[in-house]
């Protein structure tokens, strides 16, 4: 598993349960987001994570994937890459669609914390680091990473997501959900013994 | 045409028209299986594959001789089973998804 793979399944699954991972800032940098994002509005444990944090974070993954399966479609030189990037992109789209939808019914606003902010940091670092491959190990790494960032979904929705959510309508979404990851991470699986990776 | 002969006519019609139709039998696509995935058919049966789920599906036969094309959530496509044998289908966007379908 490469540097960003695992960088995307700590943040993920550690961060989601409750543990803040690695911290790579300089003292001024963490002193500036600290300052930016009061600890007091961050889930710092994973039974503090309430409807408006999981909802930001459901989006925040499902937008990832999104934005790394146009990357994808863009770059991929192997025809069966550029097709899961394509279901990618559909798919996620429209969970986040439904997602929206929900909790625009619920009244609940997504509130951006510690986790969806991982997320994007780790999200950008794993987009520098398949911007800098082409061909064919662009194609593996891509699907390698799809690998890693739907293992640690399924076990974010597993362990604490589902189990966080205090409204029964969002819970029922979330199980909903899920087989939509499983699914893509069957596939994936499969597209990456056919690429020759591991 | 006597009363007698069109009430006949209608019986014979409504007779003939029964003959030979198939039945009805529905896959639902939903939670990324198909439902049920194992199918007994009779030729002559139609098949309606209805997606329930949120993002599009396809039925796809593994032998290529049909294809749903993309299935949009909520939308259906029906397959007619005209010869006897097994068929297996699957997703083509979600290859996990695989079903069977028995004419006799």
């Amino acid at each position: 598993m490469r540097c960003t793979e695992r960088t995307v399944v700590l943040v993920l699954a550690a961060a989601l349960v409750g543990c803040s991972g690695p911290d790579t800032r300089t003292e001024t940098e963490a002193a500036a987001e600290e300052a930016a994002a009061p600890a007091a509005s961050a889930p710092d444990a994973a039974g503090s994570l309430d409807d408006a944090d999981i909802a930001a974070i459901v989006v925040a993954a499902n937008s990832i994937d999104v934005r790394t399966g146009e990357l994808a479609r863009e770059r991929a030189s192997d025809e069966r890459v550029r097709q899961f990037a394509e279901t990618m992109i559909t798919d996620h789209t429209a969970v986040n669609q439904s997602a929206q939808e929900l909790v625009t019914r619920l009244g609940v606003t997504p509130t951006e914390n510690e986790v969806s902010r991982s997320l994007q940091q780790s999200a950008e670092e794993t987009r520098a680091s398949l911007l800098s491959q082409t061909g064919a190990a662009f194609d593996r790494a891509y699907v390698a990473h799809e690998v890693s960032y739907h293992e640690a979904v399924l076990q974010a929705l597993d362990d604490t997501l589902i189990p966080s959510a205090a409204n029964e309508e969002l819970r029922q979404t979330l199980v909903g959900v899920r087989p939509a990851f499983q699914a893509h991470l069957d596939h994936a699986r499969s597209l990456l013994e056919q690429l020759g990776g591991s | 045409m006597h009363a007698r002969e069109r009430a006949g006519l209608v019986v014979l019609l409504a007779l003939l028209s029964g003959c030979g139709r198939g039945g009805h039998q529905v896959v639902e696509m939903a939670g990324f299986e198909f439902q049920p995935a194992y199918l007994a058919a009779q030729v002559g049966d139609t098949i309606e594959f209805v997606n329930r789920d949120g993002v599009p599906h396809t039925a796809t036969a593994s032998d290529g001789s049909w294809d749903s094309g993309r299935l949009d959530a909520d939308s259906s496509w029906q397959w007619v089973a005209t010869e006897r044998g097994a068929v297996s289908y699957t997703c083509a966007l979600h290859p996990s998804m695989n079903g069977r379908i028995d004419v006799r």
